[in-house]
């Protein structure tokens, strides 16, 4: 089996097993199955550039991985480190793709109606989710609000993206930032607010498998841009 | 003359073997006299003369046979078949443009990678001819190769002796081997004497001097070629270690050495003197004594030149500027529709005959459906006619002021002119397409035809209209059952004889030993062209691995997009494919690359990048990019932060040192290199 193989079959298992250990419970468990994803994610990445990786990449897994310690290892109800972590993450990614975004989509005014849509309908769904009583949560609400604002940035972004050429870029984009939205809103109502199994496996589903994504976004439009 | 030279040879006893050489000599000069510099210094008589002397002492004396000597210019050898031989450097073609602007964008990629450096540019014409590559060794014509498809072409040496502008024999400092490139031209004046004489015996005159130029290199008997007034201009020199470092230099160089080579050549120091010259040509390339069709502009220096380098169809330091063509007027008489291999379907527009830069055209590719909207084109209509590229017709525009009335406008077919399918037509392309892939016959064909061609199978001994008879004839249905094929199958067939059957039948056989890249580009894939076809080849290895590569895989391999990705998973997802590659591995076709073991092969340069610059002592700078690739190495044409080592000979350009520096990549010598790879 070629290295390749055995990377992705490594970070597959990792992630079901995550998924498995988190729907039954199994925290110490899945603290072990989970540490192997982001890892066996970036080591896919490496072996696909030839173990080379820019600063700004490196710096969004380097980030994903401190929210992922912050989130399994910190008091239950303090997020600000996991917040931050991933919101620098996200800001991170919408630098990486905003330049050429802006380059290749400005030229099109019919996405512009598209983009209004879209940050209309994800405002809606932003306020109703801000506006739910999150009292055991100890942040200041304006880093959620941040938070909200740059995911929904990157979701137009992909959206309009796809919306204009379907590709695996395209694809891979959109499937990211679905993956991200889903994980991060249910992890909030399934630990702030109402605790439901279908929500935890959902949150954690998203979040481990938006890490395939990513790495086949990186390695893709690094091929794009090369 | 004569009489003078045999006289004192006699007279001082001199050996026959001094006069023989002293008769080649002053033939060999006279012949550059008149055939070269354009202004003999004998009579037509006396050259005669000297030359019916010297075949004399030649036949009485064989033991003095020199295959240089002007005696062989006469011709007389019979060739049968050409021999195929294969280019120790590639003849490229050259990429096209049509504007200045293409020419301004031509000098930004250049700057891209060389920097902000001072750029001269040789100006040359771009004769209409055959292009020739001959290889001189210790200064005597050695061989004559055709470009064929630049890789490998028909050695026609005997032929090429015959032009008398070629030299047989060098003069001055030459190097000990090189090649040379050059045009082979049928001059106007010859062209026309040709033609009357064909006209005067009642014979059908020739329709351009390009095409009688291209057809006389293939003609059989070598004394039929030497009877026509054939010109050889040269254009490029190349080889190793050759005394000059620019290409206009090479042009002086070859000129000295006895080459016929166009005094129009210039040296531009930028863009607005080439664009003077390409100008001043555009109006006067009318008086010159040949077909010119356009201007070509070469990056002078050398070294520029290597650290250009090449892409796969043509070198990157190098460009044609093709004059505005030529256009006339004809009716639009109907209009069909093609189909090709692929399916696609192609409108053809049937045109009353006209002259239209030397042949006559009668059809003209309409391209798409979006074409004939946007010409708004009707049958009846008077079009507008210029040759693309002075090859292909194209029409350009419809004569509203002529269009007759009540015409109708053009419907576009729905269903496949051969097999009357529906026609589909895909989002963002531009053409309809006949989905009956394996039940319309010209698509059938048109892939066997493919399979068979040079660049794929190299089927020696079937033609494309063979391929139809044998189609037509029920015989085969799919490329894999050439493999079928018996003598006794072929021999009823119309212009099949005992000879041509057997010579089909073992050229099927021999084709078992092509390699798995042409197999891999003979299986016609949609958009694996060639190159493609080598990059899959060299990533899979095996037909079974590459068909049972995800889509994400195959994009991950090096050039391969998605399209292209897409296409390979449709054609290994088609069952019927499939049964074919069967059968033809069941008959022994390559499926598998056969590697050639390199013993001093390393990994030890695995994943890194270098880029070459400048020039080198113990390597030449493909040798060393040979020596980087067999250490696992990549070479990289331009410095970027993907680079991992700058390999700098001397003069690497100041642009690339600096950029190097800015990006803080190693920069190693050749010594550091060696040492490098001697660590393995």
């Amino acid at each position: 089996m070629k290295l390749k193989s055995v990377i992705k079959v490594l970070y597959f298992l990792a992630c079901i097993f995550t998924i498995i250990f988190s729907t039954i419970g199994k925290i110490d468990w899945m603290l072990w199955s989970k540490a192997f994803v982001l890892p066996s994610a970036l080591w896919y990445y490496l072996d696909a550039t030839n173990y080379k990786i820019d600063f700004l990449q490196a710096a969004v897994f380097l980030s994903c991985f401190s929210g992922d310690i912050y989130r399994l290892l910190c008091p239950n109800n303090y997020v600000t480190g996991e917040v931050l972590s991933f919101l620098t993450a996200y800001i991170l990614l919408l630098y990486y793709i905003f330049p050429s975004f802006i380059k290749i989509n400005l030229k099109y005014r019919y996405n512009l109606l598209l983009i209004v849509l879209i940050l209309l309908s994800l405002s809606t769904l932003s306020y109703f989710i801000l506006t739910l009583k999150f009292e055991k949560m100890q942040i200041n609400i304006l880093y959620l609000i941040l938070y909200s604002v740059i995911l929904e940035t990157l979701f137009c972004v992909a959206m309009v993206e796809y919306n204009r050429r379907i590709t695996l870029v395209s694809v891979n984009l959109l499937m990211l930032i679905i993956f991200f939205i889903f994980s991060d809103m249910f992890y909030m109502i399934n630990k702030f607010y109402l605790s439901f199994s279908v929500f935890n496996f959902t949150q954690i589903f998203t979040q481990v498998f938006s890490y395939y994504f990513l790495v086949n976004f990186f390695i893709l439009n690094g091929k794009q841009i090369n | 003359m004569r009489f003078s030279i045999t006289k004192i040879a006699n007279f001082f006893s001199m050996d026959v073997q001094n006069t023989i050489q002293k008769l080649r000599d002053e033939l060999n000069q006279h012949n550059y006299n008149y055939y070269v510099l354009d202004s003999p210094t004998i009579s037509d008589y006396e050259f005669d003369i000297t030359l019916t002397q010297l075949q004399d002492l030649e036949n009485k004396h064989p033991e003095y046979f020199d295959e240089s000597s002007p005696t062989q210019r006469v011709g007389g050898t019979i060739t049968k078949n050409f021999k195929t031989v294969r280019h120790e450097y590639r003849m490229y073609s050259l990429d096209n443009s049509y504007s200045k602007e293409d020419l301004i964008d031509w000098e930004k990629r250049i700057q891209k990678v060389l920097g902000d450096v001072p750029l001269e540019y040789t100006c040359e014409l771009k004769y209409d001819g055959a292009s020739i590559s001959i290889t001189y060794e210790h200064g005597k014509l050695k061989r004559a190769v055709t470009r064929g498809d630049g890789f490998q072409g028909d050695d026609v040496t005997s032929n090429i002796k015959t032009i008398k502008s070629v030299p047989l024999q060098l003069k001055g400092n030459f190097p000990e081997k090189f090649d040379v490139r050059g045009e082979i031209i049928l001059p106007f004046a010859g062209f026309e004497r040709m033609n009357q004489e064909l006209i005067e015996i009642g014979e059908t005159p020739y329709s351009n001097p390009r095409n009688t130029a291209s057809g006389s290199l293939k003609l059989k008997e070598s004394a039929e070629v030497a009877k026509r007034p054939l010109d050889c201009l040269l254009y490029f020199l190349i080889g190793n270690n050759l005394p000059f470092n620019t290409q206009f230099d090479g042009l002086e160089k070859g000129r000295n050495w006895g080459f016929k080579v166009p005094k129009e050549a210039k040296l531009a120091n930028n863009l607005e003197e080439v664009f003077q010259f390409i100008d001043y040509w555009d109006v006067h390339r009318h008086e010159l004594p040949y077909e010119t069709d356009g201007v070509v502009l070469k990056v002078n220096s050398f070294q520029y030149q290597d650290e250009l380098g090449y892409t796969a169809k043509s070198p990157r330091w190098a460009i044609a500027y093709k004059f505005k063509s030529e256009q006339v007027s004809t009716k639009l008489n109907s209009i069909s529709y093609q189909v090709g291999r692929t399916g696609a379907i192609t409108p053809v527009a049937n045109l009353e005959a006209v002259q239209l830069a030397g042949t006559v055209v009668k059809r003209a590719s309409l391209h798409n459906a979006d074409q004939i909207e946007k010409l708004d084109i009707r049958v009846g209509d008077t079009v507008f006619v210029e040759k693309g590229g002075e090859i292909i017709p194209k029409i350009i525009a419809v004569d509203l002021s002529k269009r007759p009335e009540n015409t109708e406008k053009t419907k576009y077919i729905t269903n496949c002119p051969e097999c009357n399918t529906k026609l589909v037509r895909n989002e963002g392309e531009a053409n309809h397409y006949c989905p009956n892939f394996y039940g319309c016959p010209p698509q059938i064909i048109g892939r066997i035809q493919h399979y068979i061609s040079r660049k794929a199978m190299d089927i020696e001994g079937l033609g494309g209209e063979t391929v139809a008879l044998l189609f037509n004839n029920g015989l085969v249905h799919n490329y894999a059952d050439l493999y079928e094929l018996t003598v006794d199958q072929i021999l009823p067939l119309e212009r099949m004889a005992q000879k041509s059957a057997e010579n089909l039948v073992n050229g099927v056989q021999k084709s078992k030993d092509i390699p798995f890249e042409n197999v891999l580009y003979a299986l016609g894939i949609r958009f694996v062209g060639e190159t493609v076809a080598k990059k899959l080849a060299k990533h899979y290895k095996t037909i079974v691995s590459l068909s049972q590569a995800t889509l994400m895989d195959l994009v991950l391999v090096d050039e391969i997009g998605e399209r292209i990705a897409q296409s390979v998973l449709d054609f290994f997802s088609n069952e019927e494919n499939v049964r074919i590659i069967n059968q033809l591995k069941q008959h022994g076709v390559q499926f598998e690359i056969i590697e050639k073991v390199n013993p001093n092969a390393t990994t030890i340069l695995a994943a890194k990048i270098f880029v070459v610059s400048g020039v080198f002592e113990k390597f030449s700078r493909d040798e060393l990019k040979k020596a980087i690739e067999e250490n696992g190495g990549k070479v990289g044409s331009s410095i970027s932060s993907k680079t991992d080592y700058v390999i700098a000979g001397d003069n690497m350009g100041p642009a690339k040192l600096e950029k190097a520096a800015k990006l803080n990549i190693s920069i190693i010598s050749e010594t550091d290199f060696i040492k490098m790879i001697n660590e393995a």
